[in-house]
């Protein structure tokens, strides 16, 4: 295969870094490209997954470690794509690889930067809940593992570069504009979440118990701010008496979303089961419109849930959280559909099940390489039945959750077929 | 074919060897002795002076240890991670005296501190033991390859800077090192959680007064909050924090 027919991959999640591997173990030269100082995406800020409760680092981080070091692959972390031109039946792609202010050629991973720098901000890595430094890597399976200096933080106080005995650290690093020539695209930008503060009913960034999954699957990872220990946000206690608020912002024509968001109910339910497992004797409340458990085992896993964990289903969606002050326990109200009995209870701690939207960057990546998005703000589909991850334009595939809400297996298995069609398609060409 | 001896050895002194083989550190007591006993010749080898023949630096080195099988993969890489430490303080020790280093060492040194990250992430039962212990065996040897080529580039300098690092790393192979990594744990109760507002926690050198943070305070429109002597939280709009931030931080010096 020739080196311009190489193909780009956008975005280094779990997809994106699937279907580069798979690209390039075919022989295809891939470039992945991720605008995060670290590849991983979403799957890498999660525990546990479901069905199986397999650690999600545990099938990641081989992956992520692969794609780093094998010989097709150019991984572009830190990079954007700003501009793609449709060249004869090539693209010709131009990136901008931002500065990390720390030179790569002499930077260890050592972190000593780090331990000294003076300024800490919440790490969004976390989901906002431990802090980082103004100089960072998010998590320490980065890859690749390079120190990146978050300009908007820094104050250049000068003691990174004092304390750098390799000398890595130069303020005046600039960005970099990279060309490149490519045959095919693939694109795996996926999701990103409901923005909870706009239920306001809900409390969440009022109430420091409100929290949403993706917080608690932090709290819950043994990597994660706290170590894997479960504890409230307001005072460090541990938690005993937990509900889950399922379809917060989904299935909600009032935030402008009416979509299911498909993986939500499966994550409460595992959440669920790990902090019965975390936490002796807590008690675990799922509110929610409608139990959707559709994959293979997951039904299974449900009624295990239910029956051999403990776990309280409660048909019902909540009107109103409402926090005591004093204890900064929180008042749930809510009627019981099945019963038609009205609930007040209070708990320790409300895990909002925030729903799946389209990624930030969507309507961007869309216009710079003029594929269309549905009516739902995903990438379209040129067939939904029968050409389910080509985009509208030839040559470019999408994959994962770009295209709609999806588990992991699904983005997995889409990212795949997206390889397999990116590699007959240039394989066509020649 | 090698020969092999017979030794005696005392029971109590064995029985402790054994407690140490628990550690995961050895594989056996003759490995144990093996150690001992060359480490001790070394020294009377060193106690007698200049008219002991010199040797290559490289040549004392501990031999690059082959793990044992059943050996948890947490206690050796503890132990890989000080030698990793070893020779980052190596390159850096290097690059601050200008000297010519090997241009592949820093990125051969981030890979080698992703195989610890890596290693360690995967220590719940789950995992695939495989995969770890494939890891583990790339790490042994990507460490030996930077050993190898910063030692070489040490050699250079002079001898006795190279038997210096020599020896730390030997220290680290025996796990006799304690250099100390930072803690994972970053999450504090009570920090801030406001989307509308920004915030940073600052810690300082030295203490400032608080009258003097109130009124920088005022003047950026934020709001300052001891959490310490020496660490206080700004918040308020964006860019006034990171401006407050600034001059808080000048007012040290």
């Amino acid at each position: 295969m020739h080196e311009t027919s190489g193909i780009l991959v956008i975005g280094g999640g779990i997809a994106g870094i699937q279907a580069a591997l798979d690209a390039a173990e075919q022989g295809a030269t891939v470039y992945l490209v991720e605008r995060e100082p670290s590849i991983g995406g979403h799957m890498a800020m999660l525990d546990k997954t479901f069905p199986t409760l397999d650690c999600s680092a545990c099938i990641l981080t081989p992956k992520m470690v692969e794609a780093s070091r094998h010989p097709n692959i150019k991984l572009l972390a830190y990079s954007e794509v700003q501009e793609v031109k449709r060249e004869g039946k090539k693209f010709s792609v131009r990136l901008l690889k931002k500065p990390r202010f720390v030179d790569e050629s002499k930077c260890t991973g050592c972190g000593v930067c780090a331990q000294h720098c003076p300024v800490e901000v919440p790490n969004e890595f976390d989901a906002g809940l431990g802090v980082r430094k103004a100089i960072y890597v998010p998590f320490p399976q980065a890859i690749p593992l390079k120190y990146t200096i978050d300009e908007k933080n820094c104050i250049k106080c000068g003691l990174c570069q004092k304390m750098c005995k390799a000398g890595a650290i130069n303020y005046d690093q600039k960005p970099e504009t990279i060309n490149l020539t490519v045959g095919a695209i693939i694109v795996a930008t996926g999701y990103a979440t409901f923005d909870a503060h706009k239920k306001s009913e809900y409390g969440y960034g009022r109430y420091p118990n409100v929290i949403t999954n993706l917080e608690l699957e932090r709290l819950l990872n043994a990597s994660g701010p706290t170590g894997g220990h479960i504890m409230r946000l307001s005072d460090g206690r541990i938690p005993r008496k937990v509900a889950f608020i399922q379809c917060v912002g989904s299935r909600d024509l009032h935030v402008g979303n009416p979509n299911c968001s498909g993986v939500c109910c499966m994550c409460a339910i595992k959440n669920g089961v790990l902090l019965k497992e975390h936490v002796h004797n807590v008690d675990v409340t799922i509110f929610y419109m409608d139990v959707r458990t559709f994959g293979k085992g997951f039904e299974e896993f449900y009624q295990r849930a239910k029956n051999e964990f403990g776990i309280n289903f409660v048909r019902g969606r909540v009107g109103k959280v409402v926090e005591n002050p004093e204890t900064n326990n929180l008042l749930l109200r809510v009627e019981n559909t099945e019963t038609s009995e009205v609930i007040q209870e209070e708990f320790d701690m409300v895990v909002l099940s925030i729903g799946v939207l389209p990624s930030g960057g969507i309507s961007e990546i869309s216009k710079i390489l003029d594929i269309p998005i549905d009516r739902y703000g995903f990438f379209e589909e040129n067939d939904i039945k029968t050409k389910p991850i080509e985009s509208k334009v030839e040559g470019i595939f999408v994959a994962g959750a770009a295209l709609g809400p999806k588990d992991i297996p699904d983005s997995v298995a889409d990212a795949s077929a997206a390889a397999i069609k990116a590699v007959t398609f240039l394989t066509g060409e020649k | 074919m090698r020969d092999w001896s017979t030794i005696s050895l005392r029971e109590e002194l064995i029985n402790e060897v054994r407690e140490l083989l628990k550690t995961g550190r050895y594989r056996s007591v003759s490995e144990f002795v093996s150690e001992a006993i060359r480490l001790r010749l070394e020294e009377v080898s060193h106690s007698n002076g200049p008219a002991t023949p010199k040797r290559d630096p490289l040549t004392t080195m501990v031999p690059p240890r082959t793990e044992h099988v059943e050996t948890p993969p947490d206690i050796v890489v503890d132990r890989l991670e000080q030698v990793w430490l070893v020779l980052a303080r190596l390159f850096g020790d290097m690059i601050q005296k200008n000297l010519d280093v090997n241009a592949e060492i820093a990125p051969k040194l981030r890979n080698c501190r992703t195989l610890i990250n890596f290693i360690r992430a995967h220590t719940c039962p789950g995992c695939d033991r495989d995969a770890v212990q494939y890891r583990l065996q790339d790490l042994q040897h990507s460490l030996e390859k930077v050993k190898e080529n910063l030692i070489e580039d040490a050699l250079r300098v002079s001898e006795n800077y190279a038997k210096k690092w020599v020896n730390l790393l030997d220290e680290a192979e025996r796990a006799d090192l304690q250099i100390i990594t930072s803690s994972i744990y970053t999450f504090v109760p009570g920090l801030p959680k406001d989307p509308e507002t920004e915030w940073v926690r600052l810690t300082l050198l030295k203490p400032i007064a608080k009258e003097k943070a109130e009124e920088i305070s005022k003047k950026f429109g934020v709001t300052t909050e001891f959490t310490g002597d020496s660490q206080l939280v700004v918040r308020g709009d964006k860019n006034s924090v990171r401006e407050a931030v600034r001059v808080l931080y000048q007012l040290q010096s």
